[in-house]
């Protein structure tokens, strides 16, 4: 047991490299540059790791997909403005089926925003930032432990469902150092499966809508639906197998909380007075489990570092009235979560004993 | 006292960082639980750089610090919402009404080891004193970074064994006050000591 003083970002890619990532190509940029200058080092020591520093974020991420296809687990890390730079990658690796991982450590935005402050403003762009429709698969962990899990998590996924993965993580949780014994993680990984490029067999590789037989497909709707389909199905099929959420704090409260990455460890001071459901695999969203759960409660409030991407999902789903705690500009505090709370009158009427039921570090459960 | 949250507030380059990290790292191997999250501004020379450091004997949730138990103040540009039960800092950055000391750093660091640099493991060993952390020689060298090892002990033990007394005596204040002054006119100026780079270096 070596337990050590890990920060998020390297946590992510030490999981990588278990899962078997052996190419990462990338452009820095914060608060995610801490991957791409470790992944430098690690490639230094390690030949059969491949490295590759490109001219921006588009070409990161092509590279990633190219990579993928020559046979490699590949992944690449940024933040938002780079992220939207990626979407058309990323639409392109669902459309072909290219297991790859994207990180995104989160800062505000828009544009430039506030590079170094904490922001969970890229959920819908995690989900629908490319073009057509497709179905993202994406993970959000809350300690430094859970960034080293979720990413071998990740990989996993996208080998089983043969598309890109999102890994979301923001600006605290990113730099945030915790001792944790990643040692003692031990998680199966999937094995690349797909043959690479150019070892015998054909395989398709186009953008553009053909038939299996390579032929364009590009006006037959019926084709084109029965293609989506059967890679939605399939999609969804991988994700049931990864529907991590956490459901604590006080179940007998007549309040659900709703929070996730960096904001479910700063509501913990919160945790007597109400129950928490966490979503770890933020998209697909937890429908069934989110269902059940809510219906115990009379009052339901999201707390989140957007202004209510969250909560409009939670609130279509469920169809019912959802509360919001938004947490803007970085500033990402418990005072600020009860400032929100007292707003909308739920602030509870004493303050919460620190150090409560449930710690950080603790087991998320899963679905099934 | 027993202190579980610390605030370190600096500017980018003045050694926030290493503190933060030498700390961390020290209490880590002490056997505690440790969360460090540094928060800074994107212009990072001269701009604002905080660290957020929490121990404790069991796993911690929220190490998003508010209301800290002791403040180290290299300079005033932490979080507008934080209190502090105690500050240590350096000479003139102390506020109306809050409860602390003023300690010139710097101007130690310079006098007793040579280099301005060692104010900062000075400024370590004061705060681990107020705080309570009863290390051993081989918990500090497990922590240090190799470079300096033999110095930064010394300065760390210089500063565990300082008091208010003895720094009176050490430093007249009005001229630690303008050492200071100019020590944080070159960080602005983007011309921080090479030391301090150094051994942030030796660090990562």
């Amino acid at each position: 047991m070596t337990k050590r003083l890990v920060q998020g970002n390297e946590a992510v890619l030490l999981g990588a490299v278990k899962a078997g990532a052996t190419f990462f190509a990338g452009y820095p940029i914060s608060p995610s540059s801490e991957i791409l200058a470790q992944a430098s080092v690690y490639a230094a020591h390690h030949p059969e790791f491949r490295f590759l520093q490109e001219e921006d974020e588009i070409a990161s991420a092509n590279a990633i997909l190219g990579g993928s296809l020559a046979g490699a687990k590949s992944f690449t890390a940024t933040s938002g403005p780079g992220f939207s730079l990626m979407q058309e990658a990323i639409g392109y690796g669902h459309k072909v089926g290219i297991p790859c991982v994207i990180v995104n450590v989160m800062r505000v935005g828009p544009g430039t925003g506030m590079p170094t402050m904490p922001g969970q403003g890229d959920l819908n762009q995690a989900r629908y930032g490319s073009t057509g429709d497709y179905t993202s698969i994406v993970f959000y962990p809350s300690t430094v432990a859970e960034c080293y899990e979720y990413a071998i998590h990740s990989f996993n996924a996208a080998e089983e469902s043969r598309s890109p993965v999102i890994l979301l993580s923001d600006a605290f949780l990113g730099h945030l150092n915790e001792v944790t014994d990643l040692d003692a993680i031990d998680l199966p990984v999937v094995p690349r499966t797909l043959e690479p490029l150019a070892s015998g067999g054909t395989r398709l590789f186009s953008g553009v809508a053909t038939y299996p037989d390579g032929e364009p497909a590009t006006a037959d709707s019926d084709e084109f639906i029965r293609q989506y389909n059967e890679t939605r199905n399939h999609s969804l099929g991988v994700a049931e197998r990864y529907a991590f959420y956490e459901y604590g704090w006080n179940k007998e409260s007549k309040t659900l909380v709703i929070a996730f990455g960096i904001t479910r460890r700063i509501a913990q001071p919160l945790a007597a007075h109400f129950a928490l459901f966490r979503p770890i695999r933020i998209w697909p969203t937890l429908d069934e489990e989110l269902t059940e759960i809510a219906a115990r409660y009379k009052e339901i409030v999201v707390i989140e570092g957007s202004d209510g991407q969250y909560a409009n999902v939670v609130e279509r789903m469920l169809l019912r009235r959802v509360e919001r705690v938004p947490l803007l500009g970085g500033r990402m505090s418990i005072e600020a979560i009860r400032e929100g709370l007292d707003a909308i009158g739920m602030l509870p009427a004493e303050p919460a004993p620190s150090g409560s039921e449930s710690p950080a570090g603790s087991r998320a459960g899963r679905a099934g | 006292m027993a202190a579980k949250s610390i605030v370190i507030d600096g500017v980018g380059g003045q050694g926030v960082r290493v503190i933060g990290n030498t700390m961390a790292s020290l209490l880590a191997v002490m056997g505690y639980e440790v969360t460090l999250l540094f928060d800074y501004d994107s212009s990072v020379r001269g701009g604002m750089s905080e660290a957020f450091l929490e121990y404790d004997r069991e796993p911690i949730s929220n190490f998003v610090v508010e209301c800290a138990d002791v403040v180290l103040r290299l300079a005033d540009r932490g979080p507008i919402h934080l209190s502090a039960d105690y500050v240590i800092a350096d000479v003139g950055l102390t506020k109306p009404g809050e409860h602390g000391e003023e300690i010139p750093f710097l101007q130690l660091g310079v006098d007793k080891f040579g280099r301005d640099l060692f104010g900062n493991m000075i400024a370590l060993g004061r705060l681990l004193c107020v705080c309570d952390v009863d290390f051993t020689d081989q918990h500090l060298i497990e922590a240090l970074p190799k470079k300096y090892i033999d110095e930064n002990i010394a300065a760390i033990k210089y500063g565990y064994g300082l008091d208010r007394d003895s720094i009176k005596a050490i430093v007249p204040e009005q001229a630690a006050s303008r050492f200071a002054e100019r020590y944080a006119a070159r960080v602005l100026a983007g011309t921080a000591p090479a030391e301090a780079v150094e051994l942030a270096s030796a660090r990562n």
